[in-house]
């Protein structure tokens, strides 16, 4: 159906009113788009805007490791450290400690899914033993932080141990690139728990992980990325290793009191666990996790990981080149 | 007019970027005590008995948030095409202490919650009577009701607290009555030999072969050795015969060796794999076979029994 005024035409007076306001409107969208441009734009996380973690191993201590078999973690993690020369060895007076624990989810210890409370305090005992100025206790878990680290016991343990709690919040994150990485990249890494810290030890459980086939040491410092960090599920080999790449520890503990060995990560079940009374100490966290694999009834070749990060100069999969320290105690 | 409209939305949706991705998840509090980190009790997501109390608000997981909740895990559900989670804690009234957590998966039908089901099945588990899917741990409920997974755990598994949990569980299913209760492809699984609680449906990449989708599996124990018999279902009998031939073809392309048959099962293929001895066949729409078997003789035998139920069951 044809409009009549369209069918009579326009004036050449009309036409140049319509053309002139055309014009100013597309005028004034310019202007108004001028006015908006931002020309600074979001700030680029600039090379001095990132961050990288501090290189917390001891120089000229070597890769250690200490296997020590028993029930109580008390006692196991205590006889571990003495068989490597006592905690002293790594821990002096003055050091401001951080533990960078496994609180992932908000499941109770005897689900085995995150580090055990009692590790955790003894650790804590034992870093203020050796004269430890500060003991911080901090993590970024999957669930809600608070229930995380309320459920889990941890948070209970830490401050009855004395040491400080620290869980993240928005402006903990500063990005770090990893470098020769392809993953880690501008990301943000909860950063605040590491200022002014001086000693880094990673307490984590022995777990079945139903993505990558085991989550220990080296897994445990997932924990320290922010974002939308379930996008590295899809290259979990690779991101295991830029952790191990991101993160140097003075040592790690790998508790293998008893070990998930299902339906990992989180379980569930008590029929998920078995009892392998292990407790594993090194400097080194690939060897470590190297040898959790065999509690998991694995070998360190069923964990592509731990040869990438073995490939990437982080450690040793031969865990016994380390002479590992062995003892039990009952 | 439109200009106008669409400068006005960009505008207004840069305030609303997602800071999540350029810093961290945005958890708060620091350096809290724990006496501070009590949950406030509210609502149940579930009709409660007078036992138990909500311990935490309910949780809500979509499958782009679900490793949120429990991280590397959430692939296993992803792949069985999963659609929400929710969940909540709940404590016994007089004991605080003693808590669970109630799971309930959407996953849109029987044959994906069964799925799950069957893939994290215990090893030691005892069957429960909630519905035809269902056992129980020493800590823990796990069933099926028709499109909805579900898992009561607890860590304190006292015998009242165990007891509330079936109780939820009961009044959960009363309240959401299953369209189906039961898998038909289980029914064509022979039960002689068979071990129990060895059901298992797999998705997708069965024994890594690509085109092997929703392939059920039981495990059998014959003279001493075990065995899986599976079997997958397809639209035409057509399709059945070129998916037996493909796998058939799929274990010789990755080192598998034929290995010749005694003829117990019409048109079987076996083939030696890494030690270990496969079969496939298919009758009708299905196809089935034994997998890993610890020799031909074990791998035949089960696979008879199997081809003798389908040939029953589907005429």
């Amino acid at each position: 159906m044809t409009n009549p005024q369209d069918a009579q035409g326009i004036s050449r007076r009309d036409f140049l009113a319509r053309a002139a306001k055309a014009g100013a409107a597309i005028a004034a969208t310019g202007v108004v788009g001028y006015w908006l441009h931002d020309r600074v734009g979001p700030k680029a996380q600039t090379v001095t805007d990132l961050v990288s973690l501090p290189d917390f191993s001891l120089p000229g201590v070597g890769p250690k490791m200490s296997i020590i078999t028993g029930t109580e973690r008390v006692k196991t993690i205590g006889r571990a450290f003495a068989a490597l020369g006592g905690i002293e060895q790594f821990i002096k007076k003055g050091d401001r400690v951080l533990l960078k624990v496994n609180a992932a989810f908000a499941s109770p210890p005897a689900l085995g899914a995150t580090a055990h409370p009692q590790l955790v305090a003894e650790v804590i005992r034992l870093c203020y033993l050796a004269g430890a100025a500060a003991v911080a206790v901090s993590d970024n878990p999957i669930n809600d932080p608070q229930s995380c680290f309320r459920l889990t016991g941890i948070a209970e343990a830490a401050q009855t141990a004395g040491a400080r709690l620290v869980l993240p919040q928005e402006d903990y994150f500063k990005p770090t690139t990893v470098r020769d990485g392809t993953l880690i990249k501008n990301w943000p890494v909860l950063y605040e728990p590491f200022r002014g810290v001086n000693k880094l030890i990673g307490i984590a459980p022995v777990k079945d992980h139903h993505r990558s086939g085991a989550s220990m040491s080296m897994k445990n410092w997932y924990g320290l990325m922010g974002g939308r960090r379930n996008m590295f599920h899809q290259d979990i080999h690779n991101i295991i290793k830029e952790l191990a790449m991101l993160v140097s520890p003075t040592l790690v503990i790998l508790d293998g009191t008893t070990t998930m060995m299902s339906n990992g990560p989180t379980g569930g079940s008590f029929d998920d666990l078995k009892q392998t009374n292990t407790m594993i100490v090194s400097t080194d966290q690939v060897a470590a996790d190297a040898f959790g694999a065999t509690l998991l009834g694995k070998t360190a070749a069923n964990l592509p990981f731990i040869a990438k990060a073995a490939s990437a100069g982080r450690g040793t999969a031969d865990y016994g080149s380390l002479k590992p320290v062995r003892d039990h105690v009952d | 007019m439109i200009l106008a409209i669409v400068a006005a939305g960009v505008f207004v949706k840069q305030f609303h970027y997602d800071r999540a991705v350029f810093l961290g998840a945005a958890p708060s509090g620091t350096a809290v005590k724990p006496s501070a980190l009590l949950s406030p009790a509210v609502n149940a997501f579930v009709e409660l008995p007078g036992e138990l109390t909500p311990l935490s608000a309910p949780e809500t997981f979509n499958p782009d948030n679900l490793y949120d909740k429990i991280d590397g895990k959430a692939e296993l559900y992803l792949s069985a095409g999963v659609l929400g989670l929710r969940c909540q804690r709940f404590a016994l009234k007089n004991d605080p202490n003693t808590w669970m957590e109630f799971f309930v998966y959407d996953m849109d039908n029987l044959r994906q919650s069964f799925a799950v089901f069957s893939m994290q099945q215990r090893a030691d588990a005892q069957l429960l009577d909630l519905a035809t899917y269902a056992y129980q741990t020493k800590n823990a409920l796990f069933f099926c009701n028709g499109r909805y997974y579900i898992e009561a755990v607890t860590a304190s598994p006292a015998p009242e607290m165990m007891a509330a949990m079936v109780l939820v569980s009961r009044q959960f299913i009363a309240n959401n009555p299953p369209q189906q209760t039961r898998l038909a492809e289980l029914d064509l699984f022979p039960s002689e030999h068979r071990v129990p609680n060895s059901y298992m449906l797999q998705p997708a990449d069965a024994f890594g072969f690509d085109q092997f989708k929703n392939v059920f599996s039981a495990r059998y124990t014959v003279n001493g050795a075990e065995v899986m018999a599976f079997l997958t279902i397809r639209p035409t009998a057509e399709d059945a015969t070129a998916l037996s031939a493909a796998y058939q073809q799929f274990l010789l392309t990755n080192g598998g060796r034929n290995l010749p048959g005694t003829g117990k099962v019409p048109a079987a293929s076996l083939a030696e794999l890494l030690g270990s001895v496969e079969l496939v066949f298919s009758r009708g729409k299905v196809v089935g076979g034994i997998h890993a078997a610890p020799n031909a003789e074990a791998a035949e035998q089960m696979a008879a029994l199997l081809y003798k139920k389908i040939s029953e069951a589907t005429p």
